[in-house]
């Protein structure tokens, strides 16, 4: 297991490599109370998001086979994404449905991606890639709190 | 053609075709400079994805730039450098046009291929730079340094194709060759300058070169196609009709998807790559020019064209410089009827880099004393002159278009880890759209899951076989695979998935239509059974027949079969329709007759205050009627109790007749509603709503009110309505007896129970029945049965509560029988007064009028001098009324604290005063909204607004209102609506924060506050507190954070001064236009009107009011569609930020048509063939037999109607949206016989499709297409 980080983040991430006891392990860790947890799991990797506010986080395969239409904004549509950037922005919407709450409430054809907002930011919420091993991708979105946003 | 020679060499045996002569040497560079020079200002490129558009001198400029920027790393004649810049962009074409002018030849890579592939590509070709997506420069090698124009003799491209040995092959085209085949095709298709061509293809593919020069040899426009458009038949169809494309060069297999309508629109059609079915000419049949192509890369894009017609499609006739023989193994012309190898000389040759490959495939044909030809591998034979494509000599096949050569295959599928030998094949599936098949000999147990991951890698973009473990491979004498001896249909196998039911069973059916007799489980991955992208576009084709809301992404999302089944169950089904021609029955005859009438009623409130006038002033022109017929004609149909009369006259001797039922489109019930509508408009009663008057009015139409019962909207004219006792409707409510959904007229009873509550501007569907105590939010879309005691909210309406939450268990205490009386005539005596406030107003300019008549000795005179004086009077008129609804509105609103009061008390009577009051004012003091001067304004009227902030034209009570600085309220928004339940109102004020975004027709209950930089989107309701940094879309809302529009400061949030002078100069006009066109007009009816009763007296008057009032609607249409022209010309996709002048001529012709248009046309026109034909006018494109009643319409050109769609009052058309005050417009389609209900909003570049329904208070999203045939709800729309 080894903690990942992400700037201005009030929380923890942890990445766990370990193919048998991932699941397990990313269950068993420990938070202080109140904090909200997200975890995502893709292959023998798992990522364990916990932070004192709205937090979501997402990890994906850089694999093709995303179809723009599944997965695009017709904004971003016409972008052209290719599929790394498709992957990129799909795992950040991922990270970002998970952190609003009811993940099945949104669309992600109707999710603007939380990789292109500027500077990782779109009014309270943050967004930021992380440093996974290579063939991964994955996003932490978080909500900072209100009396926060400049 | 004409000038060809058909030359038969009996010395061979043989024969040969041969084109006209070459064009003289020339280079692309040359060929654009030429166009350019012609037709420098037209349109040379469009990416309509930005809104972004060169003209030929613009594009020139572009192409230069970046050819100074090559010149300057060094890079010029002799050089190549790579292009991967992404399709569908003009940043593309600019590429390509820059290396050109450099003088280097350009190496195209599509730009989503793999890095490996590109780096081959490059490598090979031994680029000296690589331009990339934002045009920057990759430096690899230096330069040749030989900057200057290129010559003939120099390369143009470098195009790379499939090898055999694994390694792609490029192959390169001198400029001298491509600026021939440019000359060639010229000769045979003519385009018009400005005609519309599209870039679809990727340039990675030669038969790009078609369409980018067919369009810049004749000063035409290429439109950038974005990859969407290729990957999706329905989306690429939508395509070429938004962007009013007549040009398309494309391969057979996409051009056989089109349907009818887009063929229609097309007049010039080029296919090639594949063979060309037959079916494609009958398809083509009619308008469009349809043409064969045949040709490969090594040759210049295209060596041979024919025209398609009824019969056997050909391959055709050479183009100009290029020649064909059919030669046999040795090399020696074969015989008319026999079957050669197609070998080509002339111009079009190319080379390929590979000296060793060049050789052998350009070898000279000695038979025909060619010194260089090239073989190309295919077979043909001529038969009575034509050329017929007869098969491949070798292993290389066409698939999608795309050449491949089955040996690059067969070497992939040999280095994949576990295999000891494969190869691959191209088959014909039962739909006849064409299979790649990988055969693999594996060691062990086959994993064919990581062998397609390997091959990803190492195969192009795109190209995914269906892979198939074999125990060994048929082999011929020679040793070599006999491909032809491979498996072919495949085994169906142990294949389950139809054991799961009819629609598995159904769905299996339609895959194996697309991949043939595979093997098909619930596990089965559609893609991992070698579907391609073409295959997953056809099979959601397919699907959508019956699933009209399937996509392609839907099946990208669930590739897996059983999973697939399982999403279909839960979509909805086709809905039929019935066939258009039931809509068009009897709106000829019908609707003329009742705009006629509908003019007669509304023609007393000019000849009332004329004949008053008169009688108060004699002028040598005018006669003086008596003082009862004036009292007859005000109380008959221009007072509000007149006019209750009178609607309640006509409701019942209309549409006496009609019940509860379904009745046809267009039909006479149908007909009979529109009138009434036409005719509630021109004998408006708005003025009643929320008094007593509102429910004594009900009940004369029908309606069944119980006590207590409380309409704060005034009810449709047939009222098929019950409301319980205490039942309460708020303001705004579209209460439908009946609306259009497809075919059909829908009438239906509306039942809303005992103290249940309908919120402000909510909709309720025919047939709707509200329980007993159902409490609905503001802002919902009611249907069906809502059971008693819940709270409901949202489009459609979801429970979300227990009704009464917040509210006092108690009904709140009713008045006295004597103080209700006392009440109502109170009220009665308010509707009466509310005109007094304009009536003072315009005492001084009445005064001015008098002087002027009697200065004047004819009729004619003083009207042309009174419109001399128009800007006078209106400014005298609007501004002593202003200043007295502002004291009145102020003083309404003093003393009114948030909280409970009584809707039967004074603070009751208060409430409705002001809010008739600020009604009015936003009619008569339009210049004041949406305008620089509107923050002011609202604050003389009680609003506390902050600095910099834009607000369009709110609806709500000002004095509730505050809004900090630098915020934007788009139109009709509404802050603040007075809730009603069992007798009580809730009052509240809204708060909304600095540099919020409210969306047009966005709703804010009271007490609501918005935080700072917050947003709440189009047509969404704002949950009560929005928290600072928000933003929100959808009734009920959800959150939706988003990427922010940037834009330049200096012309968003913090403009200089001088923009600020700008705009107020074009606010000053764009007040001063409208406001004269309106003096006018009034004028010249009122002065029409006079000389009218002095020829007949007040008959005559009535009874040829038309006259005058159709001459001020064709005056009102004449001045607005003028404006639009002179003002804006075509409205075009764009961005544009708020101060600028694109936006401020854009609200100028906004005003023209709300204003002049609006108010003169419109309440005659809506739903007619006069509207069509207004809109028309304007720009806008509207089918035959169109039904739009909606003024909601902004950039004209933009808006696409197709024939008999319908679109309901209050639908947004909205083609621009204003988010962070960047005005991004775009085109929104309404397929044919779509339907609109009520508060629809379609966003920009969103398409309702064809038969498409979307039921009351819905919102498409931008960009989003709703199939053909479905029915959708929501905010956002979703399939219902």
């Amino acid at each position: 297991m080894r903690e990942l980080v992400a700037e201005g983040y009030p929380g923890t991430i942890a990445l766990l490599e370990d193919a048998e006891a991932t699941r397990g392990a990313a269950r068993a860790l420990s938070t202080p109370p109140g904090w909200q947890v997200c975890r995502s799991y893709r292959g023998r990797l798992a990522l364990v998001a916990a932070a004192p506010t709205r937090v979501g986080v997402d990890l994906e395969r850089c694999e093709p086979g995303l179809h723009p239409a599944a997965v695009c904004t017709p904004e971003e549509q016409r972008l052209l994404p290719d599929e790394a950037t498709r992957a990129r922005w799909w795992s950040s919407k991922e990270a970002l449905a998970k952190a609003l709450g009811d993940a099945r409430a949104y669309e992600p054809s109707r999710l603007d991606a939380p990789a292109r907002w500027p500077a990782g930011r779109s009014g309270r919420w943050r967004c930021q890639a992380l440093a996974l091993p290579e063939g991964y991708v994955g996003f932490v979105v978080w909500e900072v709190p209100e009396r926060h946003v400049p | 053609m004409d000038t060809l020679r058909l030359e038969r060499r009996p010395s061979a045996g043989g024969c040969l075709l041969a084109g006209p002569p070459a064009a003289e040497p020339s280079t692309l560079v040359e060929v654009f400079a030429r166009t350019c020079a012609r037709h420098g200002d037209m349109v040379a490129l469009e990416e309509p994805g930005s809104g972004r558009s060169y003209r030929y001198v613009e594009l020139d400029r572009a192409a230069g730039a970046l050819a100074a920027r090559l010149a300057t790393a060094g890079i010029g004649r002799g050089d190549r450098v790579g292009v991967q810049v992404p399709g569908g962009t003009a940043a593309l074409y600019v590429a390509i046009l820059g290396v050109l002018r450099a003088g280097a030849a350009y190496v195209p890579v599509e730009h989503g291929e793999s890095a490996e592939r590109a780096a081959a590509v490059f490598d090979e070709a031994e680029v000296q730079a690589v331009v990339g997506a934002e045009l920057e420069l990759e430096h690899r090698r230096p330069g040749r340094r030989r900057p200057g124009r290129p010559a003939p003799s120099d390369d143009a491209w470098v195009i790379f194709t499939s090898g055999t040995t694994g390694r792609p092959k490029g192959v390169a085209v001198t400029h001298r060759s491509a600026a021939a085949f440019v000359e060639a095709e010229a000769q045979r298709w003519q385009l018009r300058p400005g005609e519309r061509v599209q870039g679809a293809l990727s340039v990675a593919f030669d038969a790009s070169c078609e369409e980018m020069w067919l369009a810049w040899r004749h000063g035409a426009t290429l439109v950038a196609t974005p990859r969407q458009a290729l990957l999706d038949p329905e989306v690429g169809e939508a395509w070429i009709r938004e962007q009013r494309i007549t040009v398309v060069s494309t391969v057979p297999s996409v051009a056989v998807l089109w349907a009818a309508a887009t063929w229609h629109q097309l007049r010039l059609v080029i296919v090639g790559g594949e063979p060309c079915p037959e079916v494609l000419a009958e398809r083509a049949a009619g308008s469009t020019e349809l043409w064969n192509t045949y040709g490969p890369t090594e040759a210049t894009v295209v060596t041979t064209a024919g025209r398609v017609g009824p019969g056997p499609v050909d391959l055709g006739t050479p183009l100009a410089g290029h020649a064909v023989a059919l030669v046999d193994a040795g090399g020696v012309p074969v015989g008319e009827g026999e079957t050669g190898e197609v070998v080509i000389a002339g111009v079009g040759l190319g080379r390929y880099l590979d000296a060793a490959l060049d050789r052998e495939r350009f070898a000279p044909l000695e038979a025909l004393g060619w010194r260089r030809a090239y073989r190309t591998g295919d077979l043909a034979r001529l038969e009575g002159g034509r050329l017929v494509f007869a098969g491949r000599r070798d292993d290389q096949v066409k698939l999608d278009g795309r050449r491949l050569e089955l040996g690059e295959i067969d070497a992939a599928l040999a280095r994949l880890p576990g295999v000891r030998a494969g190869a691959a094949a191209v088959r014909e599936t039962p739909s006849g759209s064409h299979v790649l098949v990988a055969y693999l000999v594996v060691d062990g147990a086959p994993d064919l899951v990581s062998a397609r991951r390997h091959l990803e890698a190492h195969l192009p973009v795109g190209l995914r076989p269906l892979l198939v473990a074999v125990p060994e491979l048929p082999r011929s004498t020679s040793g070599k695979v006999a491909r032809s001896a491979l498996p072919w249909p495949l085994e169906a196998g142990t294949g389950d998935l139809e054991a799961g039911g009819e629609l598995a069973s159904w769905l299996a059916g339609l895959v194996r239509h697309e991949l043939g007799p595979v093997p098909l489980g619930a596990g089965s991955d559609f893609f991992a059974l070698g579907g391609s992208s073409l295959a997953a576009a056809r099979l959601a084709t397919a699907i959508r027949r019956r699933f009209p809301t399937m996509s392609v992404g839907t099946l990208y999302a669930h590739p897996v079969l059983g999973d697939l089944v399982a999403v279909l169950d839960r979509l909805p089904r086709a809905v039929t329709t019935a066939p258009a021609a039931g809509r068009r029955t009897r709106r000829r005859g019908v609707q003329p007759a009742g705009v006629l009438v509908a003019m007669v009623l509304v023609a007393p409130q000019f000849l009332v205050p004329l004949l008053a006038f008169n009688a108060f002033v004699h002028r040598p022109w005018s006669v003086t009627v008596p003082w009862w017929q004036l009292a007859a004609l005000y109380a008959g149909l221009v007072s509000v109790p007149g006019r209750i009369v009178a609607l309640v006259a006509l409701r019942w001797a209309v549409a006496g007749w009609i019940r509860p039922g379904r009745y046809r489109r267009g039909g006479a019930a149908h007909l009979a509603l529109w009138f009434l509508d036409r005719a509630a408009e021109a004998l408006d009663v708005g003025a009643i709503a929320g008094t007593a008057w509102a429910t004594r009015f009900a009940r004369l139409l029908g309606a069944e009110l119980a006590p207590g019962a409380r309409l704060g909207t005034v009810p449709p004219l047939l009222a098929l309505l019950t409301l319980g006792s205490e039942a309460s409707v708020e303001g705004e409510v579209h209460l439908r007896t009946w609306e259009v959904a497809g075919d059909e007229l829908v009438v239906g009873r509306l039942v809303v129970g005992a103290g249940a509550r309908i919120g402000a501007r909510s909709v309720v569907e025919p047939g709707a029945v509200v329980g007993a105590g159902v409490e609905v939010e503001p802002g919902s879309a009611v249907r069906g049965v809502l059971p008693p005691g819940g709270r409901w909210q949202g489009s459609p309406a979801h429970l979300v509560g227990t009704a009464g939450e917040g509210w006092p268990d108690e009904p709140a205490p009713r008045r006295s029988p004597s103080a209700r009386r006392r009440a109502s005539l109170r009220q009665a005596a308010l509707v009466l007064a509310l005109p007094i406030p304009a009536v003072v107003a315009a005492l001084p300019a009445l005064w001015i009028v008098l002087a002027i008549s009697r200065s004047s000795p004819a009729l004619w005179t003083s009207c042309l001098r009174v419109v001399a004086w128009s800007p006078l009077l209106y400014l005298l008129t609007a501004v002593p009324y202003a200043a007295l609804v502002a004291v009145a509105v102020r003083l309404l609103g003093r003393g009114v604290r948030p909280g409970l009061h009584p809707a039967a008390s004074s603070t009751g009577d208060r409430l409705w005063l002001a809010g008739q009051l600020v009604d009015g004012a936003r009619q008569l003091l339009f210049p004041l909204y949406g305008s620089m001067l509107t923050p002011w304004w609202l604050r003389r009227l009680g609003a506390r607004i902050g600095r910099n902030t834009e607000v369009s034209t709110p609806v709500g009570l000002p004095f509730l209102l505050h809004v900090g600085d630098g915020s934007f309220v788009a139109d009709d928004v509404v802050l603040a609506p007075v809730l009603s339940w069992r007798g009580w109102l809730r009052v509240g004020a809204v708060s909304v924060g600095d540099r919020a975004f409210l969306g047009n027709s966005a709703l804010l209950e009271p007490g609501s506050e918005v935080g700072d930089d917050a947003l709440v989107g189009v047509a969404s309701t704002a949950p009560r507190r929005v928290p600072s940094g928000s933003s929100w879309l959808g009734a009920p809302p959800i959150e939706l954070p988003r990427v922010r529009e940037a834009g330049p400061i200096g012309r968003t949030y913090a403009p200089g001064w001088r923009l600020k002078l700008g705009r107020a100069s074009m606010e000053a006009v764009r007040a001063l236009v409208p406001a004269v066109a309106w003096v006018a007009l009034i004028e010249g009816v009122i002065a029409a009107f006079d000389q009218l009763v002095t020829s007949g007296g007040i008959g005559l008057a009535l009874l040829l009011a038309p006259v005058p009032l159709t001459l001020a609607a064709l005056g009102a249409w004449l001045v607005t569609a003028a404006g639009k022209w002179l003002v804006v010309g075509r409205f075009r996709e764009g961005v544009h930020p708020l101060w600028s002048w694109a936006v401020w001529r854009t609200e100028m012709v906004e005003a023209l048509h709300d204003h002049v248009a609006g108010v003169w046309l419109r309440p005659f026109a809506a739903g007619t063939g006069l509207a069509n034909a207004y809109l028309r006018s304007m720009g806008a494109e509207v089918g035959r037999s169109a039904w739009c009643e909606s003024w909601s319409v902004t950039e004209f050109d933009l808006v696409h109607l197709d024939a008999d769609a319908y679109v309901s009052e209050d639908c947004d058309l909205q083609t621009h949206l204003f988010h962070d005050r960047m005005r991004s417009t775009g085109a929104v389609r309404v397929g044919a016989g779509a339907t609109l209900g009520p508060r629809c909003v379609v966003l920009p570049g969103a398409a309702v499709g064809a038969g498409a329904v979307l039921h009351p208070r819905s919102l498409v999203m931008r960009g989003e297409e709703l199939p053909s045939g479905s029915a959708w709800q929501g905010v956002p729309a979703v399939p219902r």
